[in-house]
């Protein structure tokens, strides 16, 4: 994300410094705009909160503005200018007015306290270090009223496959760009350290032409810091949170290295 | 799964199938050796470092959760005039009388911690019994993401040590020798090992002339997580020195590296 301290990434980076993919959020809505594996779950949450909804990364709107249509009384935070600029214009033009807030998921002081705060789409992976980590969720933490919920999702690597990929540009999705009709790729080439559980990510997005060739290549680069399920549970516990479930999908699955996924409920109080 | 004593049993054949480890014996005596006051080994087992600790004259004291294997030790070391402090205790929750300049948990027993509340009850536990200027010394290798996808059930020859029971000279068997075969099994959410494990003595024929079957259980620990770990039990300086195996050398290597030997320090203060 942009704007977000490097904090504890490895020392050693051999790669040249990119953009972030972040930055472009007509690209971004292009590739992810359409992205439906984890709406239902967050708008069934929202919905059921008795009480307001904070969305942490909430980026271009993909999750919020489904929320907000549904009637419920939800702000979005994001630390990138031009996703928040996106998501105002694409709500404005539904006719809503959304609240929202530029500011970092680390440190962000707010005057509402909500029933449920949250994290969609692995938001929470850009938090680089454990400071960073325990910085985000005390933060969410204290903006919950009591009893109230976190719920996030993130990933972690699958060994086997990981492997096989490593170094090697692979497509992952394919769009359609919302302004000048081109066919749009993503190519990300991922490589892994695994000591430091950090997920680095060479990402290219190119734009085709009616012939398919490359009519124009956007080049940009991340990091993700992973968590393995018992980290995140030391994590939860430092950061407050009295109790916690953590699912491997979004239909409360177990833990799989399959899914390899981590959906995680944490909340204030024990009470159920 | 039997129980983690059952592993060490009997404590003579500990002693024949990790004969062969001994490359991280000098570090761990130039540790003991250096420290300015006493020093406590946990999980001390048959005495595979603590005795050559005690060669070398460090004021060593030794705790091992096994009855059986803290009386085989007890025995070992008049043998040789060596004398030492070795009890019964628990890592999780021991209690001694005085505090120690330095304490260490060698050779990966910490991984039989094997929730996060025995591992952070083990960690308080040494924090209390160190003095201020006090170091806790831990090694743990790093979990290597292409070994533990290889934990698949199927047993495999790990090694063959030549069979000499260490304890009673007389015991010396010419040509006798001692086969290990570990099936591993891997939780990669959870982060356990289990392996189940034959040993079989085979006699100078090449006949199978007995077989132990022994298990034990492991949870490893990432780095991120044994440095939250150690915050959460009030270490606030600590740090990781990647090593080369205990078939390697044990020597200080860069990195770290997935597989490597980590030697984790933390201070009291």
């Amino acid at each position: 994300m942009e704007g977000v301290k490097p904090g504890a990434a490895p020392a050693a980076k051999p790669f040249p410094q990119r953009p972030s993919p972040f930055e472009d959020a007509t690209l971004y809505d292009a590739l992810f705009a359409e992205f439906d594996f984890d709406r239902g779950f967050y708008l069934a949450l929202a919905r059921a909160a008795r009480g307001p909804v904070l969305e942490v990364t909430c980026g271009t709107g993909r999750v919020l503005i489904p929320i907000l249509e549904a009637g419920v009384d939800i702000e979005g935070l994001d630390l990138s200018a031009p996703m928040l600029e996106r998501l105002v214009a694409k709500a404005r033009a539904r006719g809503l007015t959304p609240r929202i807030h530029r500011a970092d998921m680390r440190s962000f002081s707010l005057p509402r306290r909500y029933a449920l705060v949250i994290i969609p789409f692995n938001g929470f992976v850009h938090c680089l270090s454990t400071a960073d980590q325990l910085a985000c969720l005390t933060t969410c933490r204290a903006h919950l009223e009591p009893g109230g919920r976190l719920a996030f999702n993130t990933f972690f690597p699958e060994a086997g496959p990981s492997h096989e990929s490593e170094g090697v540009p692979v497509l992952e999705d394919e769009g359609r760009h919302p302004d000048n009709g081109r066919v749009v790729r993503i190519y990300d080439t991922r490589t892994h350290d695994w000591v430091a559980q950090v997920q680095h990510s060479e990402i290219e997005i190119q734009e085709l032409d009616r012939g398919g060739r490359v009519a124009a290549s956007h080049r940009s680069a991340t990091d993700m810091r992973w968590t393995w399920k018992p980290e995140m549970e030391l994590l939860l516990g430092a950061a407050g949170f009295a109790r916690w479930q953590i699912a491997g999908g979004f239909s409360g699955e177990p833990v799989s290295t399959e899914g390899a996924l981590l959906v995680v409920s944490a909340w204030t109080s024990s009470g159920p | 799964m039997p129980a983690v004593r059952d592993y060490y049993c009997p404590p003579d054949l500990y002693d024949v199938i990790y004969s062969d480890v001994r490359d991280d014996i000098p570090f761990c005596v130039g540790e003991a050796r250096a420290a300015r006051g006493g020093v406590l080994e946990l999980a001390c087992g048959t005495g595979r470092v603590l005795i050559p600790c005690l060669e070398a004259g460090a004021p060593i004291e030794g705790l091992d959760i096994t009855e059986v294997v803290v009386g085989y030790l007890k025995e070992k070391l008049p043998a040789r005039g060596l004398k030492a402090e070795i009890a019964v205790g628990d890592m999780r929750d021991f209690t001694r009388p005085h505090r120690y300049s330095l304490i260490f948990i060698a050779f990966n027993s910490f991984l039989h911690n094997l929730t996060a509340a025995d591992q952070l009850a083990t960690l308080r536990c040494c924090r209390e019994h160190l003095e201020s200027d006090g170091k806790l010394v831990i090694n743990l290798f790093h979990p290597s993401s292409r070994k533990l996808i290889e934990h698949d059930g199927v047993p495999r020859v790990i090694k063959t040590v030549p069979y000499a029971p260490v304890a009673v000279a007389s015991g010396a068997a010419p040509g006798w020798q001692a086969r290990v075969t570990d099936a591993g099994r891997c939780d990669p959410v959870e982060q356990h090992i289990w392996i189940t494990r034959q040993v079989e003595l085979i006699d100078p024929a090449g006949r199978v002339a007995r077989t132990h079957d022994l298990a034990f259980e492991l949870r490893y620990i990432y780095k991120p997580e044994m440095e939250l770990l150690l915050t959460l039990a009030g270490f606030k300086r600590f740090a990781a020195e990647p090593r080369t195996g205990y078939a390697a050398g044990f020597a200080p290597k860069p990195g770290p590296e997935e597989g490597d030997s980590l030697v984790w320090s933390a201070w009291k203060e």
